[in-house]
């Protein structure tokens, strides 16, 4: 279609009555096009006011939609061994990984990880509200636009490989979070990104929200050289406090 | 049952709930469902005719909203304008699947048997119903009866052509040339604003 065969399709498709190959071209039109998109919305202006019939919403519909925000939280066994581990078998940690011998790993475990959250820096504690005044459109574009190129590109896994996410990495220091299939957590609960510097060393590279489906941007710096997820309260922690369920080496 | 509201949220703005969302405030999201979700039934409901799936896509906006609230730009409308063109959306998509072919033909029979269907008949406000009213009224009969059948029934402006046994190009001319009049007079008679926020 050109220009003119769109510009006329404008008050069909703010009514969702067009095709879905005409609503692709008219959506891509739109990137590009404040006139449009101004007149689109204009056209939805009247409709919302067209739609509001006034109807009372049923009983009871509330306690269904309240009950889907707040799922149990996902089993997580059988994930990664975890940060404790990880350390662990860096080095940081001494002992033996039989599980007869858990408990006392465990405890050196933990002390290690007081000194790593003692030392951890938070470089970029992004919070969901950062988020929310990122255009997604403008996140999008950034990701398409690294795609475009050439680009390095990792897959974060858990044990099982079961469960896993991808992030790329753009020329300029950004990465992006691109997707994941991770379970969708309580509200009280954030997935959290991490990087590991040196053997000891937790840096915080945001927080991902409860449900991290969609691109989200960090920065990476040189020494670096491992991410990992962890679960954590709402609203993020400065340093880790749970087991890691995915981790890569960059 | 209805959510629990927190007094201080009743008094807050649509885009500052849309903020308590981002931030997993299950209240704000409670506070925006007692705003919003009679409105967003009664289209789903509408268009679907069909009121346990229209639960079911009014079930669904709210939790597209609560995991993705950053979808909601306040720049670009009201977040009444955005939740009800997302379950225009949704409602139009489902009944254009084949899974719900059933679906419409149940919805066309019940169409049939109710008389006087009538586009003014559930206008939300007392306050602008007058004005839409006459909006309406004084658009040309082709320019409304397009846009009922593609907004209220979910036809596209092909099927609309055919049902009218009218030009395609008149058709999508007429559902445009309707909307930009009936936005001119509700603009004119202050119901909205020129950026097309709802005053």
């Amino acid at each position: 279609m050109n220009e003119n065969e769109i510009e006329e399709l404008l008050g069909a498709y703010a009514l969702d009555a067009v095709d879905a190959s005409e609503r692709d071209e008219i959506e891509a039109h739109l990137l590009v096009c404040p006139r449009c998109r101004a007149e689109v919305a204009a056209h939805r202006e009247v409709a919302t006011l067209l739609a509001n019939g006034g109807a009372i919403a049923p009983e009871g519909l509330w306690n269904k939609i309240a009950s889907e925000i707040a799922p149990p939280i996902p089993d997580l066994t059988g994930a990664t061994d975890g940060l404790l581990a990880r350390l662990s078998a860096r080095g940081v940690v001494r002992g033996r990984h039989s599980r007869a011998l858990l408990a006392p790993v465990l405890a050196s475990a933990a002390a290690i990880v007081v000194i790593a959250l003692l030392s951890a820096q938070v470089f970029n504690l992004t919070s969901r509200v950062h988020a929310q005044s990122t255009n997604a459109l403008g996140m999008n574009a950034a990701v398409n636009s690294v795609l475009a190129h050439p680009h390095r590109s990792i897959l974060l896994t858990s044990s099982t490989h079961d469960v896993d996410a991808t992030v790329i990495f753009g020329s300029d220091g950004n990465a992006y979070w691109v997707s994941s299939n991770l379970a969708r957590l309580p509200v009280s609960k954030t997935y959290q990104l991490w990087a590991l510097v040196g053997n000891a060393k937790v840096v915080s590279l945001g927080v991902l929200g409860a449900n991290p489906k969609h691109p989200s941007a960090f920065r990476i710096e040189p020494q670096m050289h491992e991410l990992m997820v962890t679960i954590e309260p709402a609203g993020g922690n400065p340093g880790p406090t749970t087991r890691v369920i995915l981790s890569a080496m960059m | 049952m209805t959510p629990r509201m927190r007094s201080d949220l009743s008094l807050a703005s649509d885009a500052n709930l849309v903020i308590a969302i981002s931030r997993w405030d299950e209240a704000a999201l409670a506070e925006i469902y007692r705003r919003h979700a009679g409105a967003i039934f009664g289209l789903a409901r509408r268009v679907l005719f069909n009121a346990q799936v229209a639960e079911e896509v009014v079930q669904e906006i709210f939790l597209r909203l609560w995991s993705a609230p950053e979808r909601f730009d306040p720049g670009r409308g009201s977040l009444r304008s955005f939740l009800l063109t997302q379950t225009h959306g949704r409602a139009v998509d489902l009944l254009r699947s084949d899974s719900a072919r059933r679906l419409r033909e149940e919805r066309e029979a019940r169409h049939r048997a109710e008389a006087g269907y009538d586009i003014d008949r559930e206008i939300w406000d007392l306050t602008v119903a007058e004005q839409l009213r006459d909006v309406l009224s004084s658009l040309p009969s082709g320019e409304r009866e397009a846009i009922e059948l593609a907004y209220f029934q979910g036809h596209t402006y092909r099927e609309v052509a055919a049902m009218l046994a009218e030009p395609e190009g008149t058709v999508k001319g007429r559902i445009r040339s309707g909307l930009k009049r009936m936005h001119g007079s509700l603009v004119a008679s202050g119901v909205v604003t020129e950026r097309g926020d709802e005053s």
